[in-house]
């Protein structure tokens, strides 16, 4: 339940919700860092093109925390502030590959239902229209 | 120790709950704080940076009460398991006691039957046995007849209940006398008798081989 927006943003739309946990994972699975830090890291891998509201992500930070996925240390960061410092734990790391996993299954689906990639992978239509041409070719 | 620890962290939040909202107080502070930094580094005014950094990070409300409620929410989830727990062992406990007790009742009622089926034996037993075994010796009780070389010679109460056996009979007669050598013992009516040396009698387990006289039988230390 991330908190509700105050106001519009130009941060990502309401389908993205789902894929902070993912990328909060993969962000972690890098390097240990403080909810400042993951924030600037997925804006600077996404070229500045997600922003997040940052204050969703402690939210999704304390579940991840709550389902194992995740673990939190104080630690003083180097402008000597006390900030809560996250790293992924092995079970994440699982969650993490499971989820890239489905994303590349979803993402890659609506790209082809939005007409974004070739339509060769599909199944059914490939192997149906190949057969007749080859046949043609080899009576002719 | 990492299974354990994982464990610990998942279930029952060890911090209370007032030590769970300073956390997150805390931590969302310094998110803030750094945000402002950033603000403060591009050339803004405080007062610009304040506003963009609270506006940068959103509802900060809303995301505090959100963090307590999944926190204090497992511990919550903790509380309630605990308490599910403790009526579920009470109920069993109350349970496990409840079958102790009809298992006792139903032990004391069988055995109460059993006892009354021994006394209805017993008493059957004894009347057969009233009827047909001790005519033969006379009667259930009365009294043998020591002579001879004792110190009381006489007549002395034996019963079914209680017999005696033929030791204990002469030590009531007084012992045997210093030249007594053999016991003999002549069954009631009849005429035989049945005869040991004393040392016999008395090198013998208590017991063993030992005639036990019934009424009417009379014993001769000779």
């Amino acid at each position: 339940m991330p908190p509700v927006r105050t106001e519009p943003t130009p941060s990502p739309p309401e389908f993205l919700a789902g894929t902070l946990t993912v990328m909060v994972l993969h962000t972690l699975k890098q390097e240990e860092l403080h909810g400042y830090g993951i924030a600037r890291a997925i804006e600077a891998a996404s070229g500045a093109k997600l922003t997040i509201e940052e204050g969703s992500l402690y939210p999704a930070l304390h579940r991840l925390e709550k389902r194992g996925d995740i673990r939190a240390v104080w630690r003083i960061s180097h402008t000597k502030r006390r900030a809560r410092y996250y790293s992924i734990t092995p079970q994440g790391e699982r969650h993490l590959t499971a989820s890239t996993t489905a994303w590349l299954d979803v993402s890659g689906a609506v790209n082809r239902v939005l007409g974004l990639l070739p339509n060769t992978l599909r199944p059914n239509s490939a192997p149906a229209t190949v057969p007749p041409s080859s046949t043609t070719q080899v009576a002719s | 120790m990492n299974v354990l620890a994982s464990i610990w962290g998942r279930f029952g939040d060890h911090r209370s709950a007032t030590v769970i909202a300073q956390d997150i107080d805390e931590e969302l502070a310094t998110h803030l704080d750094f945000l402002r930094d950033e603000c403060l580094a591009q050339g803004m005014s405080p007062e610009e940076a304040e506003a963009e950094a609270h506006r940068r990070f959103g509802d900060a409300r809303a995301c505090r009460e959100a963090c307590i409620a999944i926190s204090k929410g497992w511990s919550l989830m903790w509380f309630r398991l605990s308490v599910a727990l403790n009526v579920i062992f009470v109920v069993g406990l109350l349970g496990a006691a409840l079958l102790a007790e009809r298992q006792a009742v139903a032990a004391r009622r069988s055995a109460e039957v059993a006892m009354a089926q021994a006394r209805i034996a017993i008493d059957q037993l004894q009347a057969a046995g009233d009827a047909s075994r001790f005519p033969v010796r006379g009667a259930t009780s009365g009294t043998v007849h020591v002579e001879g070389k004792v110190g009381r010679p006489g007549e002395y109460g034996v019963s079914l209940a209680s017999p005696r056996s033929l030791r204990e009979l002469i030590t009531m007669a007084g012992g045997p006398t210093a030249d007594a050598t053999t016991v003999s013992v002549r069954r009631a009516g009849g005429t035989s008798e049945e005869t040991q040396t004393l040392d016999d009698l008395y090198r013998s387990a208590p017991g063993e081989g030992d005639p036990r006289p019934g009424p009417g039988d009379v014993v001769i230390l000779r």
